[in-house]
């Protein structure tokens, strides 16, 4: 009788009186009261099973999914959690965690256990549960097989498309360096002119000297040139000798390394604090000081690679390389981290994830993180390999929990004097603390005074006083030594302490639905040997820097090459600097790129051989023009390099700028400028008159300016600065107290540096600070005109605002 | 010179204006006019609002002792039961035994629609006509920090856009000279990145509001107080007088330097008329006790509500109204009768904001949302005075904006404390709050690190029940 033509009409005849619980419910649960079991049903013809089976399908589950589960499980609208259930191949395939359904056994089938609601991960409608009738339904339809007369659905054109692994193979990114670079073309400009000529484009001249003399000091030290040296070199017989000469002097001066260690800080994500509360990393200093000395000694990047993942897996007897490799794995440490987050598995994962999303776009110009919850859906990662390399990190602590869990601050190896010192102080401190303990003991087993005096007699009084008193010099022990302990030098890390292991998948990035375990392991569309093996008992980690800095593998010295081309041409060949895979954008100049990452390579691996090469090219020394015959027009965005870019100042150059033409730029470098007793970043005021590279990286309060001009959030992996023009930033020049405070020393300082008193002596002296030139006749009448309205005496000084106006105006934000 | 041939990316890039457009705009016109209009996206539908005021009740209001009646927690105060404490679970993965707390508040029933509210908030209660209630609210993080960060830019751990940026991203400003999003005084953890345009350009980030004394609020470095505006117009004179020069000395003028040109001269313009919109001294003592500012217990959530207001009506799209820091807030762990403290400090004054909106007509177009990051249990925390949070089950209200009015969508449990019917997501109500303004949750996207990024991650449902 089960699906026969009275259940049918019934429920047509209880129609006119569903009125509150609605016509479906009924018919459901009329429907659900008559499933009493599949056995009914062996004994028809399977001709008439078959029918009845579309019947029941067609009357009451399509109904059902078709309100409660298709409009997020279908291709034609989404499939939440990899599932549809609109065909048969569908809830076959199953969605993230597995088959949806096992025909004829409804305990077993997740669908069920979902719509039953009873686990608290896995409950689906997800805002409110089906009803009990509709719920035996499914129940009574999976337990008579699941017939599906959808059958196939999509299934063709799902699996007609090339996985991304196949189709990204024979991307230009993945494929290795070419190598049948002709010699003819070895140059920067080789290269960059023979593209000129094949899109026949004029190249312009190169720039008025004092505007090449300018670029350079800028893009090698973040810092103008004095007029004495721009003057120098207008008067030089040899410029092209002169300006060789001068590429080498920046190239080792201290500046040079404060300004290249800044950039590559933008993609390390540098900070000094999290959002979270405003915790302070006292320790990050040290890494920013790694950075500034590396790539002030022209370390080779191949290395600093390795040490930033890995320094601490390394080795050697040098003490002082021996904390340079320490300190470089703060980079593995300072992400934006939520450490509040009450579960700490997905804590721990989280922090994994963030590890691998900066190494991923700082190192390979990928988007690993993409493979978190699904197989990347463009660039040949995969699920297994996210989860390869996860297992790898997730190998080293990063996190002691707590409710706060707390980051890991490891003690700096010391010399060995020193060394002994802090270990007696230590042993000391853990004596102290141990006899507290005890007394603090004997101090509750005294009876408790009570008011009544009398119940204690005076020995007892007197011993508990002496108790007390010893217990509070104890205790100031315990601070002092403990205040001494804490003098003892540190750095941010992570550290491998237990037995690497292997984890799971985790289905849709989810800790508590774990799939297939995988071997650790690095991205399986780029194998290197022989650094895919990872020795028993290493975590891989070593191994997984070893791998990504292999000159076989064809991403790491391509991006690095970019990099730095983008820091000196303000656009890289590759415009998305951070991601070469195939939703990135694709070389402008592939040779050439191709060969910078040659040159870089076999010149072991040194940042300033590229920049050589590319800071004499003509391609960077040409002028701003834009005339149609230079492209203007054709290519406005210069991808040919026909003409030079226009080159704003970053807000630190902006920021240093100021400082320097007011005269109060300390020079000063590295050390810690967090000020002692800083508990929160939260509305720390900067105060010091140092490069701005040193001043504390608080990522709920940065330096005056940053903020306002660009600086990037340092909370992630940037690449590419934005490039703003906001009214904000007129604000800022026009009104902060900062910008005032250093047009007011620059007022004092031209009045003390100029022996002439009258206006004209100091704006000819304010425009050779501010940049570099005199002022032209028209400037020299504006500012003339401004000193003469006298009967205005509104200002307090006018030549502050004077200095103030240089500083706003376009020619100091933007260079020629 | 330039007339034409900007790539659409030179374009973006050097017309990306501050707040709102630069000159920069009619610069570059005839291109510009290939653009949506307002904003970068441009609505997908017909909005039914045009901006968002959101009353942000951090630390986390609790649901039972407000707005969600439970006569059954009454009767069965002190039992001991066994719950999938959020903390806990997230903790060790285990249910634990804890001890229901009755609230201490007397409830009654309000308005036409009779819906049940207590004693702690008696003004707002006088609107519940006015408000739809979601009773099935439940989102991500346990603690404060991720809860917040969650609420705001849809993820608790990693940096994302701020809705207010998405909105902005999406819409574009209503006024030329005052910032799109703008957060009064934002004090939660999470900081800057709460309001906050990660990824997206930096035009879009919230500008934040702070109040430099009792009666006037401004933005950072709005204005000098040390010159006469006299004197500043004379300073901009001197100023774009030397830019002129300069521009001319150059061999070309790229539209960057057209664009920072004209921005001192938008500076200078929002310098003499933003004042006005933040200045409060011009309403009428009437509005002002409207609002509670006549009391010193109701004065400074009033100011800030008020401020919205002005805000509102000078086209801001995204208000966000802060209350409560990291001293005094909702999170009442132990001692939950100071729930009325804080219930005293913004419970006239949002009842004065929805009066005065409602006057104005301006509640017909703008959202009011009223919530915190989470709710609290019904259960006492470590079976003491207070209440723990609860992000299973907790309530937020919404009014205007084309939202159902004197309405309540969901329910918790019996107890009140997670939501069995009409659950409903932060992730849907993103998506909601966004869908009322015309934007697609779903196509209101942006591209970064390789995919394409939105509010509401993979998630997110619009919840029509409850649009009117």
């Amino acid at each position: 009788m089960m699906w026969s033509m009275e259940v049918l009409r019934s429920e047509f005849s209880m129609d006119s009186m569903s009125r509150a619980l609605g016509r479906f419910a009924i018919s459901i649960l009329l429907v659900a009261l008559c499933l009493i079991g599949p056995t009914k049903l062996w004994g028809q013809s399977a001709a008439l099973r078959e029918v009845e089976n579309q019947n029941q399908f067609e009357k009451w589950v399509r109904p059902a999914l078709t309100q409660y589960c298709l409009k997020c499980h279908s291709s034609d609208t989404e499939s939440n959690g990899g599932l549809v259930l609109d065909s048969q191949y569908g809830w076959e395939k199953g969605g993230d965690s597995g088959t949806a359904i096992v025909p004829g056994r409804s305990d077993e089938s997740l669908l069920i256990k979902a719509i039953r609601y009873d686990e608290t991960k896995l409950q689906m409608p997800p805002d409110k549960k089906l009803p009990a009738e509709v719920v035996k339904v499914f129940e009574a339809w999976v337990n008579a097989g699941a017939h599906d007369p959808r059958g196939e659905g999509r299934r063709s054109d799902r699996s007609a498309r090339n996985s991304p692994q196949e189709a990204a193979s024979d991307y230009w990114s993945y494929k290795p360096l070419s190598v049948k670079v002709s010699a003819a073309l070895s140059s920067v400009d080789g290269f960059v002119n023979q593209k000129l000529s094949e899109v026949e484009l004029l190249a312009a001249p190169p720039a008025e000297r004092r505007d090449q003399v300018r670029r350079l000091y800028l893009d090698l030290t973040g810092l103008p040139p004095s007029s004495e040296a721009i003057q120098a070199m207008l008067a030089s017989s040899d410029f092209e000798n002169d300006y060789r000469n001068l590429v080498e002097h920046l190239l080792s001066s201290p500046q040079y390394g404060e300004s290249i260690a800044r950039r590559w800080m933008d993609v390390v994500r540098y900070a000094e604090s999290v959002t979270l509360r405003g915790l302070v990393f006292k320790e990050a200093w040290r890494y920013r000081d790694y950075l500034i000395k590396a790539f002030s000694q022209d370390r080779s990047f191949d290395q600093m690679i390795c040490e930033q993942i890995a320094g601490d897996l390394l080795k050697n007897d040098d003490p002082n390389e021996r904390y340079l490799q320490l300190v470089a794995t703060t980079f593995m440490a300072i992400g934006d981290t939520n450490f509040e987050k009450q579960d700490k598995q997905q804590l721990e994962m989280d922090y994994v994830d963030e590890q691998l999303d900066v190494i991923g776009q700082a190192f390979l110009g990928q988007t690993i993180g993409c493979a978190r919850c699904h197989d990347h859906k463009f660039d040949p990662i995969s699920t297994r390999d996210y989860y390869a390399m996860a297992g790898i990190l997730k190998s080293a602590v990063a996190l002691r929990h707590a409710n706060v869990s707390n980051w890991i601050d490891q003690p700096l190896p010391l010399p060995m004097n020193e060394e002994k010192r802090f270990g007696d102080l230590e042993s000391q401190l853990q004596s102290v603390t141990k006899n507290l303990a005890t007394k603090k003991k004997e101090m509750v087993a005294k009876p408790k005074k009570k008011g009544d005096s009398n119940s204690l007699d005076a020995e007892e009084q007197k011993e508990t006083a002496l108790l007390a008193e010893e217990v509070k010099q104890l205790e100031a022990d315990q601070k002092q030594l403990q205040a001494q302990v804490d003098l003892r030098p540190k750095y941010l890390t992570i550290v491998e302490e237990s037995l690497p292991k292997d984890i799971p998948i985790h289905v849709r990035g989810d800790v508590h639905n774990l799939g297939d375990v995988v071997p650790r392991g690095f991205l399986s569309a780029i194998s290197i040997q022989p650094f895919d093996e990872i020795p028993a008992g290493a975590s891989g980690r070593l191994e997984l820097a070893k791998w990504i800095l292999s000159p076989d593998n064809p991403l790491t010295a391509r991006v690095y090459a970019n990099r730095v081309w983008s820091w000196m041409l303000g656009q890289g060949l590759v415009e998305s600097v951070s991601n070469f895979g195939t939703t990135g954008s694709v070389p402008s100049h592939p040779e050439l790129l191709d060969w910078l990452a040659t040159e870089l390579i076999q010149n072991n691996w040194s940042t300033k051989h590229l920049i050589r090469l590319i800071v004499q090219s003509d391609a960077y020394r040409r002028k701003v023009a834009a005339t149609n015959s230079f492209g203007f027009q054709l290519d406005p965005d210069n991808r040919y390099y026909s003409r030079g870019n226009q080159r704003r100042l970053t807000a630190e150059e902006l920021r240093d700028s100021m400082l320097y033409a007011s005269g109060e730029l300390d020079l000063a470098m590295g050390g810690p400028l967090v000020r002692a007793e800083t508990k929160s970043d939260t509305n720390y005021k900067h105060s010091s008159t140092r490069r701005s590279i040193y001043h504390p990286l608080f990522r709920n309060a940065l330096p005056e300016l940053l903020d306002t001009f660009d600086f990037p959030s340092p909370s992630m992996s940037v690449g590419q600065r934005p490039r703003s023009t906001v009214a904000t930033q007129a604000l800022v020049l026009m009104n902060s107290d900062w910008v005032r405070a250093r047009a007011k020393a620059m007022a004092a300082r031209l009045r003390s540096e100029c022996e002439d008193t009258d206006p004209a002596t100091w704006i000819e002296a304010a425009f050779q600070i501010c940049f570099q030139r005199a002022p032209s006749i028209d400037e020299l009448r504006t500012c003339l005109a401004f000193f003469e309205s006298k009967q205005d005496l509104q200002f307090p000084d006018q030549l502050e605002t004077l200095t103030h106006s240089l500083f706003a105006s376009i020619d100091f934000r933007y260079l020629e | 010179m330039f007339e034409n041939s900007f790539s659409r990316r030179s374009m973006l890039r050097q017309s990306a204006c501050g707040f709102g457009g630069l000159a920069a705009n009619a610069l570059l016109g005839r291109v510009h006019s290939a653009m949506p209009s307002s904003g970068l996206v441009g609505t997908h539908h017909t909005p039914k609002a045009k901006r968002i005021i959101f009353l942000f009740m951090f630390g986390g209001v609790s649901q039972v002792d407000s707005f969600d009646y439970k006569p059954a927690l009454a009767k069965r105060h002190g039992e001991l039961l066994t719950f999938n404490d959020a903390r806990q679970l997230a903790k060790t993965g285990k249910a634990t035994e804890q001890k229901l707390m009755a609230s201490p508040w007397k409830f009654k029933p309000y308005g036409q629609s009779g819906r049940w509210v207590s004693d702690l908030f008696p003004g707002m209660a006088e609107h519940i006509d006015d408000l739809c209630l979601l009773h099935g609210m439940h989102t991500e993080g346990v603690a404060h920090g991720p809860a917040t960060l969650f609420l705001h830019c849809g993820s608790t751990n990693m940096t994302r856009p701020s809705m207010g940026s998405w909105v902005n991203y999406g819409l574009g400003s209503e006024n030329e000279n005052l910032p799109g999003f703008v957060s009064i005084t934002p004090k939660a953890p999470g900081g800057p990145r709460n309001y906050g345009a990660a990824f997206l350009p930096p035009k879009f980030q919230g500008t934040r509001m702070v109040s430099t004394n009792t009666e006037q609020f401004t933005i950072d470095n709005l204005s000098r107080n040390d010159l006469s505006i006299s004197a500043v117009a004379k300073q901009v004179d001197l100023l774009q007088r030397l830019n002129r020069n300069q521009l001319n000395r150059r061999s070309i003028h790229e539209a960057e330097l057209e664009a920072a040109l004209e921005s001192y001269e938008l500076a200078w313009k929002m310098q003499r008329l933003a004042p006005d919109v933040l200045d409060l001294s011009t309403e009428s003592k009437a509005t002002l006790n409207m609002y509670g500012i006549d009391d010193p217990a109701t004065k400074d959530y009033g100011q800030k509500c008020l401020l919205a207001r002005r805000l509102c009506e000078a086209g801001v799209r995204f208000i966000e109204v802060n209350y409560g820091g990291d001293t005094g807030n909702w999170d009442q762990h132990s001692d939950l009768p100071k729930h009325a403290e804080h219930a005293k400090a913004v419970d006239r004054p949002i009842a004065g904001l929805l009066m005065d909106l409602k006057q104005r007509g301006l509640l017909e177009d703008t959202i009011v949302w009223w919530g915190g990051e989470f709710g609290r249990t019904p259960y006492s925390e470590g079976k003491g005075t207070g209440r723990d949070h609860n992000p299973g089950g907790f309530t937020v209200w919404l009014a205007g904006g084309g939202i159902k009015a004197g309405f309540a969508h969901g329910e918790t449990d019996e107890l009140g404390f997670a939501g069995i019917d009409g659950r409903v997501h932060m992730h849907d109500l993103h998506a909601t709050l966004l869908h009322q303004l015309g934007l697609d949750h779903k196509k209101l996207t942006f591209k970064h690190a390789g995919r394409d990024f939105r509010l509401t991650d993979v998630h997110g449902h619009v919840v029509h029940d409850i649009i009117a």
